[in-house]
């Protein structure tokens, strides 16, 4: 027979047991809406029975351990998928930035072009009028700025990039830090009390997301347990509890990301990378500079071929055309002829009187200016005429930024969707906390009867 | 699967951020009035829009173009006109000066009106247009003839060029008419009144009958190159006409790829504005739909 007094203590647990799955779901509820939460639930389990002659008593129930919800293989899709989205979003700012000058409004290139030409046109109809001289000096003018305009927000798209990579930087090595005392903490924790350290364990995860979608690190476990990084290509960033730490120095206005893990240093490109940063080095180091180059080329062919034409002809002094538009070479000798010529093109006339509409001195003399006028309508870059050329370039621009925008929709689609099927995994819904509330106070109501029920049975018992 | 309460709001959140987005490119669509102003907004249109708008330019050159060649050749054929009514009077006092009955001091009045008709004829050749000779060729800064003193000849010196204006894309006409196919080449027109005035000096009616053939051939000249002219100058009128519908097709080219079509976009605002107004009614919803609600 049993003892009524440790039947009092079976119900004591029940009370404990309730209070304490009742504090896992407040502290679920208050967590709704922190980020990286993981649901937490009380592992209620019963206690080691009494033997009593030949029964198995039990003595109550205990909360064994506090788990958190969470799904390793979910997490991970999470981090691949939120890598992906911060690469394409991270590009969607520089690469509008570009499209923005390859505009097709008013205050396009292409206009700039065609007014430019133009003002040949009307120079042909009237060969000696110091108006329409002065108009071909403005619209040469326009053109240059238009393409140093290019190359200038080209530029700042560049400069933007690197103040970008140089300001996540610090903060990047804080995290990877943190993973690594955290690694240790949880070890520590863990190894004490056997129980999870899940609180340590959630910050953990976010940290890691955090560096995910910054730099595209994949995870995997080590022998003790701990969580440790590496670059897509394999380098380490966080190996068990010792981070590898990034710097930046600057190369030829371009900011270099080296990383640094023990003793050796290595210098890391947008192949190194994925994530945020390989979406910026992407736009950096390969688009931008493709871009450059096809704007270099097409201020290099109009600035030769009027140069070519010009220098044939004879000004109003009587002297051979000169220049109208000054290159400056580029100074590396293996580099083609165009390089930098969108960022240096001048005029380098300012007094009409040394246009040379003629190839004769003849006030009347139309002939280059006639010729010039046809220049726009020759395919002579690339098989396309200036304004094909400046057309595929803008197409071009257009293209990468709806791609990358439609790359940007689909891949928060499926980031968001991993995301709700994580969430409801480790989410909190308040709904269910609040049915567990429910179904724990009445345990609690129902233990609390009980004892009364064994005082009622003990002083029935004591007054016999 | 348990929809959790970050899930829901984030949801509701995306598709909230998505209608507005989209319902804010309408709204520039709307205003604008055209449905692509980036290159993203359309890349494959790009080409069109930018041939488009610089085919706009070139029309519009040639079509002033036409008008300049036009306006010139105008005052040209004033000037021809002139010269071809300075040539009858020639042939009349040609004619009248064979007659036997005539005296000597009388053709020497009509050998005077000759060689008046001379200086007329040389201030035609010198006529100037908005600071330019327009009958000088290139050297249209300079009276391209001269006369001689004492031997009254009369030189050319400008040159034989024509400027060529380009009228449609690959087509050039000349502006201008040269002295030398007007007034020297192959007939010299003053030489021809000079050989009048000293035929009539000479007194000979046999002499002066022998230059009619000349003034002829003379008039001839003139009158080809004013029948030419009349070509040209109704040719640009073909041309103008011609630009001005091949402008009209550009531009409406130009409109289909740039512009927005309002009445699709306005019925997609009213479409979207609905879309996002259920969007916020559900937000609001949600936030009610609680079991709280019901606990006592």
């Amino acid at each position: 027979m049993s003892n009524l007094i440790s039947s009092l203590y079976s119900g004591a647990s029940g009370l404990f047991t309730s209070q304490t799955a009742i504090q896992v779901t407040g502290n679920n509820i208050a967590n709704v809406n922190t980020p990286g939460y993981s649901r937490q639930t009380a592992n209620i389990t019963s206690s080691t029975p009494l033997e009593q002659g030949n029964l198995q008593l039990g003595t109550g129930s205990t909360v064994s351990t506090v788990d958190r919800a969470g799904d390793s293989f979910i997490t991970n899709q999470l981090n691949t998928q939120s890598a992906t989205y911060s690469e394409y979003n991270a590009s969607s700012t520089p690469l509008s930035d570009i499209e923005q000058a390859f505009s097709i409004g008013d205050s396009s290139l292409s206009s700039s072009i065609s007014s430019f030409f133009d003002s040949w046109g009307a120079l042909s109809s009237n060969p000696s009028g110091a108006t329409e001289r002065q108009q071909v000096l403005q619209t040469a003018g326009n053109l240059a700025n238009t393409f140093q305009q290019i190359n200038q927000q080209l530029t700042q798209t560049t400069d933007g990039i690197n103040t970008t990579i140089e300001s996540a930087i610090p903060s990047l090595n804080q995290q990877l830090q943190q993973i690594a005392t955290l690694n240790s903490n949880i070890l520590q924790t863990e190894t004490a009390s056997s129980s999870d350290a899940n609180t340590l364990r959630d910050q953990r995860d976010l940290l890691v997301q955090k560096v995910s979608e910054t730099t595209g690190a994949t995870t995997y476990t080590d022998k003790q347990g701990m969580t440790c990084l590496q670059l897509p290509d394999g380098l380490p960033l966080v190996a068990g509890n010792v981070p590898s730490t990034f710097s930046t120095t600057q190369i030829a206005g371009l900011t270099q990301i080296n990383l640094t893990c023990g003793q050796t240093s290595s210098s890391l490109s947008n192949n190194d990378f994925g994530g945020e940063f390989k979406g910026l080095l992407s736009v950096r180091d390969v688009t931008i500079p493709q871009f450059k180059d096809n704007t270099d080329q097409l201020a290099y062919t109009i600035a030769t071929d009027v140069n070519t034409l010009h220098t044939t002809g004879i000004d109003q002094n009587g002297n051979a055309g000169t220049n109208l538009f000054n290159l400056t070479a580029p100074t590396d000798p293996t580099a083609p002829a165009w390089q930098g010529a969108s960022a240096s093109i001048t005029v380098g006339i300012s007094d009409p009187k040394l246009i040379a509409a003629g190839k004769t001195s003849s006030t009347g003399d139309n002939s280059i200016a006639l010729s010039m006028a046809d220049l726009p309508d020759t395919a002579s870059i690339n098989g396309s005429t200036y304004n094909e050329n400046y057309a595929q370039i803008a197409s071009d621009a257009g293209l990468l930024v709806s791609s990358n925008e439609q790359k940007v929709t689909d891949s928060s689609q499926l980031m968001n969707n991993t995301q709700t099927n994580l969430n409801s995994i480790s989410g909190v819904s308040t709904d269910q906390e609040m049915v567990n509330l429910i179904q724990y106070q009445a345990g609690y109501s129902a233990a609390a009867k009980y004892i009364s029920t064994i005082k009622e049975m003990l002083t029935t018992l004591s007054q016999m | 699967m348990i929809i959790t309460n970050a899930s829901a709001y984030r949801i509701l959140q995306n598709n909230m951020t998505q209608d507005s987005s989209t319902l804010n490119q309408l709204y520039i669509e709307s205003s604008s009035g055209k449905a692509v102003t980036k290159p993203s907004d359309n890349p494959s249109a790009v080409g069109a829009i930018i041939n488009g708008n610089s085919d706009i330019v070139t029309g519009q050159r040639y079509i002033t173009n036409c008008q300049n060649v036009q306006n010139n050749l105008t005052t040209a054929e004033t000037a021809i006109n002139s010269v071809e009514g300075i040539m009858t009077s020639a042939k009349e006092i040609a004619v009248e000066g064979a007659n036997d009955s005539l005296t000597p001091s009388d053709r020497s009045t009509l050998a005077n009106q000759v060689s008046q008709l001379k200086d007329s004829l040389l201030g035609l050749a010198n006529t100037k247009e908005n600071g330019k000779y327009i009958f000088a060729g290139y050297n249209d800064q300079t009276p391209p003839f001269s006369e001689t003193p004492v031997t009254n000849v009369v030189n050319y010196t400008g040159t034989s060029d024509h400027q060529m204006i380009e009228v449609s894309p690959g087509t050039t006409v000349a502006n201008n008419i040269t002295g030398s196919d007007l007034f020297t080449s192959p007939v010299d027109l003053f030489a021809t009144l000079d050989n009048l005035t000293s035929a009539l000096n000479s007194g000979d009616s046999a002499t002066i009958s022998a230059q009619l053939t000349p003034i002829e051939n003379a008039s001839n000249q003139v009158t080809t190159q004013l029948s030419q002219l009349g070509n040209t100058s109704s040719r640009m009128d073909d041309m103008i006409t011609m630009q001005q519908s091949a402008q009209v097709t550009v531009k409406s080219t130009l409109s289909q790829n740039q512009d927005a079509d309002l009445a699709t976009v306005l019925s997609n605002i009213t479409q979207m504005e609905t879309s996002l107004q259920a969007t916020m009614q559900v937000t609001a919803r949600v936030s009610n739909l609680s079991l709280i609600n019901y606990l006592s």
